[in-house]
């Protein structure tokens, strides 16, 4: 189980919120913006592959 | 499946959240349903063992596999269906969560709905009735 992933979600959650501060206070509230977009796509690479993994898993399991 | 582990991922997943929502609930959320995934995909490894030994079980008694296909079909349904409605609710839309029930029932009702025309056709062969 590559458990890390959580901790990989997190690091990319907190990196983001930091540079969204730096960005704000720094008058760039667009580019801040644009960061929380790309993490956001990011994080949702890794949540999308690990849904259709555990329907894969379930499909195996139960039958279907 | 190791019980400790289940329990150490879940309550490092709570930390991070809780550390995460103020600033970033999307992330947050994201951090919740891949834990949740985790757990889920470490605990569905029995799970197929005990599929597996009561499918031997019942073979072994000579019931036709179309009756109890189903019943195992409807645990996967509505597992999977109050795992969505969770995230669902998780992430604060309870609108979707119960579209997403009704959905579920509907479809678990359709895998019924053989077994329940099986049962009738079995009483009226019995009765000796003309359906």
């Amino acid at each position: 189980m590559q458990i890390d992933l959580i901790f990989k979600i997190a690091a990319v959650g907190i990196l983001v919120a930091v540079f969204n501060q730096l960005l704000v206070r720094s008058g760039r509230e667009e580019q801040a913006l644009m960061t929380t977009l790309a993490g956001l796509v990011v994080v949702m690479m890794i949540l999308v592959q690990e849904i259709a993994n555990l329907f894969q898993m379930m499909k195996s399991v139960f039958g279907f | 499946m190791n019980i400790i582990s289940l329990v150490g991922i879940a309550i490092v997943a709570c930390i991070l959240c809780i550390t995460l929502k103020p600033y970033q609930p999307v992330f947050a959320f994201a951090i919740s349903a891949v834990a949740g995934i985790y757990i889920l995909l470490m605990a569905l490894q029995p799970v197929y063992e005990l599929i597996h030994s009561i499918n031997t079980l019942i073979n072994s008694v000579n019931i036709s596999s179309e009756i109890y296909m189903p019943v195992i079909k409807i645990v996967g349904i509505s597992l999977v269906i109050r795992i969505s409605c969770a995230i669902c609710k998780d992430a604060g839309q309870q609108a979707l969560s119960t579209k997403l029930e009704f959905i579920g029932s509907v479809a678990c009702i359709i895998l019924c709905f053989p077994l329940i025309e099986h049962l009738i056709s079995l009483v009226s062969d019995i009765l000796g009735l003309e359906l």
